[in-house]
């Protein structure tokens, strides 16, 4: 593949890194133009076509998005649902496909059923009604449970803990060791990088959290930021019918639209990307995982 | 290098994966051209004194759940100080709860469905949901009560029969201007710097469109204007009149009324548009323009015709083209004189939101009438004039001055720290105004430009005819379920022939697929439908 020294190999090698980074570069455009409308003074906005530098910078989208307690307190909800979410989806998920690793009575079975899940869902008004019946309406908990193991994810993790010697469990037993024992000393340990990656899966899908919440959440001071954010960017690209249902009566100075909506994107982006790159190792491993094996 | 392009790419993955599935919902806010919404609520008040309004049996407590849909931005928290205020005020628990609009047709039928169905029900379109719902028993019939109280009775006939589902009324209308809702608006100041008069014909408009696109109308020497302005789906399209309008106007041979869509004033109009795209006045992109960015741009000064409406509009935009463009003058373009001799708009449907009470109350009067009067208080109608602190109502549903608005230069501006403070937040109507003009829109805008266009389009529209659509006054199944396929089908038509890709000729072949696909039956039964409950349109 590298051929150190050549001419042709060292021009190739470039070319590469020069077309790879003008892509990457590429990816990048959306998020900095984001980024820069977000700071971009209404008047500039309306004005221009495209922004690439804005005149002057400006923060008054900033100062009213983290002015309004909404915005705080629903990324507060958000870190909440995503830290203990995320627990309780690895937990489960873990545990679940270690037991399906093992020799166990009606293992078919319970795999069966977590497949049949994969292949069909319930609902939005069956889930709905299981939701309400079980009580957990207006609670955060029906942001967590109704999806806390991914059949798909589950799936993997185990082709994941089948891959481990069995040898080592083997010689576990030998030492004394339990199932629970087992699990927690030898797989654990070894599955980290799996362990990491399905974090992150599940964190960005909690993360995400919208539709369970508008759905589940009765009370607004219960809602995750995905749904205040979508809030904050659609007013801003409505019809004049949003803006009308406004307020407009009383009319109240409105703070500049569109980068509103671009630093609230940002804000609500930001904590799940800052995650990455502590566990960018592990991800990379962790999205192979299963694709050879199995 | 290769790490920080891995690291690179996966963090854009990663902002994408996050930011985009939020995304993933459709959209279904924004109705079009008719479409709008009470403004006035927040001011909502009474004009007689509030002792009337409190209910004479005041002294049992009632609880009143109710949930509605909200364009607010935060959504009102159940903790405001305005939410206590209704409770004392009426003696009652009310218990609102609030869906952002974009999510409210998901959530409605789920709550509909698992029966969990609160006491008042706030929908934002009389649609197939509404008529289903209503024919299922779902919602308590209101004609025994409509005459008790005033802001009932003032709802004229055309209006409750878009609720009325097999003689029974299900649902209070609430207001919202059948005249002032969007028309066609021109740059005056363009067609003065030309030299030209006002279009009153399609001929006359396709020269000033042309001429706003090549002549440099707002004389900056530069090549940057479009004469007409149009976003994809052809919204808000170039009807100046109720011939060329989708409505349903028009007759076919038969003698039926049909859509407008099909009819041959919309044919001229789609010949009109697909002239201007040759003649390069309509923008290149339209066909992928969404209406609010088309819109932003009309008020940066790049197009001269476009839509917009007098009542209830925001009026900020008019405040970004004075800046941008200080000459700006933005007039309503008079309806067209049409073949029959008639000239006038179609008009809105007068109302916007329906509100419905929960079936299972039947029986429970009290409670039925503690409600019907929390509504009729909030619906009674403050003129313009009393809205401030000399009128006890509009203070006390605005939170009282200095605490939630504040006077300036004689118009109230809203505070908004103190935005929970009031009770017209959490019980969010519109006032029932006796006549369009009484909402008196120009007076509601602080800034002149925007004010001078309501005025302009209010003296001229109060004087213009308007034509009640009879489809609004019916429920016709077909309608319902295909009614706005067999548009996307016309639609699809239509931008393929304003755009050169199908000649206008192919007009009939149109037709025929739209009559194929379920249109012979639509007309059909609406007409079999207005015959039955003898309805006709009507020019007011």
């Amino acid at each position: 593949m590298r051929h150190k020294g050549t001419l042709s190999g060292r021009l190739t090698d470039g070319l590469n890194v020069v077309l790879l980074g003008l892509l990457a570069l590429l990816m990048l455009l959306p998020f900095y133009y984001i980024f820069v409308v977000s700071f971009v003074d209404a008047k500039e906005f309306s004005s221009s076509e495209l922004i690439l530098w804005p005149k002057n910078w400006v923060s008054d989208a900033y100062d009213y998005i983290l002015s309004s307690k909404e915005f705080i307190r629903s990324m507060g909800v958000t870190i909440y649902v995503t830290a203990l979410g995320t627990l309780v989806n690895l937990v489960l998920t873990a545990t679940m496909a270690y037991a399906i690793t093992r020799n166990i009575w009606g293992q078919r079975f319970y795999v069966f059923l977590v497949l049949f899940t994969f292949i069909f869902s319930a609902g939005m008004i069956p889930t709905y009604l299981i939701v309400k019946e079980t009580g957990l309406i207006d609670s955060y908990w029906s942001l967590i449970l109704p999806s806390a193991i991914n059949p798909f994810n589950l799936i993997v993790m185990r082709q994941f803990f089948m891959g481990i010697p069995d040898e080592l469990s083997e010689a576990a037993v030998i030492d004394g060791a339990n199932d629970l024992q087992i699990f927690a000393k030898i797989i654990l340990p070894l599955s980290k990088p799996a362990i990491a990656a399905f974090g992150l899966f599940y964190a960005v899908l909690n993360w995400n959290t919208y539709f369970g919440a508008i759905l589940y959440l009765n009370d607004p001071t219960k809602w995750t930021v995905q749904v205040v954010l979508r809030q904050l960017v659609i007013l801003n690209d409505q019809d004049t019918l949003a803006s009308a249902a406004r307020d407009a009566a009383l009319a109240g100075e409105l703070p500049p639209s569109e980068t509103i909506g671009m630093a609230a994107i940002l804000l609500a982006t930001l904590p799940i990307l800052a995650v990455y790159p502590f566990l960018q190792k592990h991800f990379a491993k962790g999205v192979m995982l299963g694709s050879v094996k199995g | 290098m290769k790490k920080m392009l891995t690291v690179g790419l996966l963090a854009s993955m990663a902002v994408s994966m996050a930011a985009c599935a939020s995304n993933n919902n459709n959209n279904t806010a924004s109705p079009s051209a008719s479409g709008a919404s009470p403004s006035a609520s927040a001011s909502a008040s009474a004009s007689q004194p509030s002792s009337s309004a409190v209910p004479s049996d005041a002294s049992k407590k009632i609880s009143i759940s109710a949930i509605e849909g909200t364009w607010l931005s935060p959504v009102p928290a159940d903790t405001g100080g305005g939410l206590k205020k209704i409770n004392e005020k009426f003696n009652v628990e009310y218990k609102p709860q609030f869906v952002p609009y974009e999510e409210y047709s998901s959530k409605l039928p789920v709550v509909m469905a698992a029966g969990d169905l609160p006491d008042v029900i706030g929908i934002e379109a009389v649609d197939s949901n509404f008529v289903k719902w209503a024919k299922q028993g779902a919602f308590l019939p209101l004609n025994d009560y409509i005459d008790k109280y005033p802001t009932l009775k003032a709802v004229p006939k055309n209006v409750w029969d878009a609720v009325t589902v097999e003689g029974k009324i299900y649902a209070i209308p609430q207001y919202f201007p059948s005249k002032y809702g969007k028309k066609p608006i021109i740059r005056k100041d363009w067609l003065d710097n030309l030299g030209l008069a006002m279009p009153t014909t399609y001929e006359e408009l396709e020269k000033v469109a042309i001429a706003f696109t090549k002549d440099d109308p707002d004389k900056n020497g530069k090549d940057d204007t479009y004469g007409f302005a149009l976003s994809k789906q052809i919204v808000y399209g170039a009807s100046m009149g109720a011939a060329w309008d989708i409505g349903w106007y028009n007759k076919n041979a038969e003698g039926q009324l049909i859509p407008g869509i099909i009819s041959d004033g919309y044919k001229e109009q789609t010949q009109f548009l697909a002239n201007l795209y040759k003649a390069g006045a309509l923008h290149k992109d339209w066909a992928v323009s969404k209406s609010t960015d088309v819109g932003k741009d009309f008020f940066a000064g790049k197009y001269g015709i476009w839509y917009e409406q007098a009542y209830s509009m925001g009026g900020d935009q008019f405040k970004t083209l004075k800046e941008l463009s200080p000459t700006a003058e933005v007039v309503v373009i008079p309806p067209f004189k049409q073949a029959d001799g008639q000239q006038g708009f179609t008009a809105g449907q007068g109302y916007y939101i329906v509100t419905a009470l929960n079936a299972k109350m039947k029986g429970d009067e009290d409670k039925i009438n503690r409600i019907l009067q929390m509504q009729d208080y909030f619906r009674t109608y403050i003129p313009f004039d009393q809205r401030g602190p000399q009128n006890p109502d509009y203070d006390w549903q605005n939170g009282g001055e200095n605490v939630a608005y504040k006077m300036v230069d004689g118009l109230p501006v809203a505070i908004p720290e103190g935005a929970d403070e009031r009770p017209g937040r959490y019980h969010k109507v519109a006032q029932w105004a006796e006549t369009d003009e009484a909402t008196e829109p120009y007076k509601t805008y602080a800034d002149p430009t925007a004010r001078a266009f309501a005025q302009a389009s209010v003296d001229l529209l109060k004087n213009t005819k308007f034509y009640v659509d009879p489809v609004y006054r019916i429920h016709s199944e077909v309608l319902a379920q295909k009614g706005s396929e067999l548009e996307q089908i016309a639609k699809e038509w239509q931008t393929k022939m304003i755009v050169g890709q199908e000649p206008i000729a192919s007009w009939d072949k149109m037709v025929e697929e739209y009559m194929k696909k379920g249109g012979k039956e639509l007309i059909d039964e609406v007409n079999k439908l207005l015959a039955d409950a003898g309805i006709q349109g009507e020019w007011k």
